[in-house]
């Protein structure tokens, strides 16, 4: 038996490599000054950890036996970090939004049920959803219900001025504080789409972008989101404009092959690195299985890039340290 | 003449014992209401020709079902709101089919029906097998669905073979306004079942496999033991006749990958009869 679960992971370990092959070892990641959480499963549960951008000094910050960390956003001074915490198994587990500080200490419940979270730039401010049924838990990512926004300084939290939004994941604030972009699917009229949320206002508008997930580059002017599950584009944006992602300017960054996945993109503090998820066929979701998925990084301007973890512990959700 | 007698009465004894152990088997279809107020069509079973001549669809070879339920309407938005499940469908509307439906959240609505009755529930929500000897709901079969589209009929129509009467029966890309409509508004198939053409094209349990016909089990198919898609059966409001009729096979990958739903794939339910 021993035999074969030894045979099994090297076999998986070979053909995620050999996915990769071609890419290892191009980026001089000793370079990059800059850390990184992600979500990993370890020992039946998923934890935060603590990595640097060259895969050394990996630490579990958060180490709970019975309840499951995931999905960490660092603010933008990089002192704290919000994340969801998953409490019971199956139709009765529950998720939870937690604020921490860096190092897993701290913890303070930011909303029951809050879901799909982001800072806003200047750090005040944590926009999230909430999980739409109560009645038994869903690991979708679409399953939400509303936007709302918690006030790191008075502990408040308001809902967004359009109460009718529903069905957002994967949320963004522009760097200029004046946005929030979102996936959405199956709501409000949209079949799945991309879209822009007015802070301050209940407009919403389609951002021009086939795919999900778009995440903003640190200075605002471009987008990176994925196309398919294999798939990662480019493109600048300009949210002031009637079609904020033309077409002309959109561009395949990164493909992989049919059976391997990438996903949960994150530009570097200084925009030259995208960190991503990889691995084989597998739950992209918070919380879904991802047997085999590592942690990449890849360089902007010359598309290429490598892993950096290697113990496909299901490692997904990266997010940059500034 | 004793000895015969002797025997007649044993043979009339055991005959009789043998008879009143047995379950009798209803064999006609009707019409029931669940317990949570939801429509259902009971179906005898029985042997039927599944399959045709056309490619994917061949071999036609004979099946042996067991009795079982199926839903006489496209499960509908409604439905999923009075569970509290979320509904994903693009097309909102309480009285229209849920659509956007990836496989895993249609056999997760089977379940919570199931518990929502106090019955078993069917699907393993760790590894998504079905376990066929609960009692509670389920997707039907490739064969439970087919045998159910026919309604008792043979080939491609359950109608007969003029195509130009499908309007009548199906919601589909001649005659939809680019959407799904309310469930039941077209005339049901002999079974009494609505929409199992077009409207939305209907997951059914079956793991995909295109030559899965020529080895199939003849009694109660239940679909290759592994495989990536699901079959999908009956067309959609989006797709033309050669998808919209009782035999055309097609599957889809989007068991699980919210970003790959599509607004034409919904479902029915079954459950197997006591």
């Amino acid at each position: 038996m021993k035999k074969v679960i030894t045979g099994a992971i090297l076999a998986l370990f070979i053909a995620v490599f050999t996915a990769s092959a071609e890419q290892y070892n191009v980026i001089d990641l000793k370079s990059i000054n800059y850390r990184l959480l992600y979500e990993s499963y370890t020992n039946g549960n998923w934890d935060i950890f603590i990595i640097k951008a060259d895969g050394s000094g990996k630490k579990n910050i958060t180490e709970t036996k019975n309840l499951h960390e995931m999905y960490p956003k660092v603010s933008p001074d990089g002192k704290k970090f919000a994340c969801v915490i998953d409490k019971g198994e199956g139709r009765s587990r529950k998720r939870d939004l937690y604020m921490f500080d860096l190092d897993g200490s701290g913890k303070k419940l930011i909303s029951e049920h809050g879901r799909q979270h982001c800072w806003s730039p200047d750090g005040r401010y944590i926009a999230f959803v909430k999980s739409e049924s109560t009645r038994r838990f869903s690991f979708e990512s679409w399953s939400t219900k509303g936007l709302f926004i918690y006030d790191t300084v008075t502990g408040e939290t308001r809902q967004h001025p359009n109460e009718k939004l529903e069905h957002l994941y994967n949320i963004c604030w522009s760097p200029d504080g004046k946005y929030i972009t979102a996936t959405v699917l199956g709501g409000m009229g949209y079949r799945h789409t991309n879209i822009g949320i007015d802070v301050n206002g209940t407009r919403y508008f389609r951002l021009n972008v086939i795919g999900c997930r778009p995440e903003f580059s640190p200075d605002g002017k471009m987008i990176g989101w994925g196309r398919s599950d294999r798939e990662f584009k480019l493109a600048k944006i300009n949210m002031s404009k009637r079609v904020p992602v033309p077409d002309r300017d959109q561009k395949s960054f990164l493909h992989v092959r049919k059976g391997y996945e990438v996903y949960h993109l994150d530009w570097s503090p200084d925009g030259k690195y995208l960190a991503f998820s990889f691995g084989p066929d597998g739950e992209q979701n918070v919380g879904g299985t991802a047997k085999g998925w590592n942690l990449c990084i890849a360089e902007v301007a010359t598309g290429k890039w490598q892993m950096i973890t290697f113990d496909g512990n299901q490692n997904k959700e990266p997010d940059w340290i500034p | 003449m004793k000895k015969i007698l002797t025997a007649a009465v044993i043979s009339v004894i055991i005959a009789c014992v043998m008879s009143c152990g047995k379950k009798t088997t209803d064999t006609t279809v009707k019409n029931i209401t669940t317990k949570s107020g939801i429509e259902m069509v009971y179906l005898p079973g029985g042997e039927f020709t599944m399959g045709s001549k056309n490619p994917g669809e061949s071999p036609s070879h004979n099946v042996k079902l067991s009795p079982f339920y199926i839903d006489k309407y496209e499960v509908t938005q409604g439905m999923y709101k009075k569970l509290e499940l979320p509904n994903p469908s693009h097309f909102k509307d309480e009285k229209k089919p849920a659509e956007m439906v990836a496989w895993i959240n249609a056999a997760i609505y089977c379940n919570e029906r199931s518990i929502e009755e106090g019955l078993t529930p069917c699907y393993d929500e760790k590894t998504w097998e079905c376990n066929f000897d609960a009692n509670g709901y389920r997707l039907p079969t490739e064969a439970e669905w087919e045998y159910a589209a026919k309604g008792g009929t043979e080939g491609e129509y359950f109608f007969g073979p003029d195509s130009r009467k499908l309007k009548n029966y199906a919601i589909f890309s001649k005659n939809s306004s680019g959407k799904t409509e309310k469930t039941g508004s077209r005339k049901p198939n002999p079974f009494g079942l609505y929409d199992m053409y077009g409207n939305v094209a209907e997951w059914c349990n079956d793991f995909y496999s295109a030559d899965y016909y020529a080895k199939s089990p003849s009694d109660d198919p239940a679909g290759p033991e592994q495989g990536k898609e699901r079959v999908i059966r009956g067309g959609s409001w989006n797709d033309s006749e050669e998808l919209v009729n009782s035999t055309a096979r097609s599957m889809d990958g989007s068991v699980n990958d919210a970003c790959i739903l599509r607004d034409t794939i919904g479902f029915r339910c079954v459950r197997r009869a006591e």
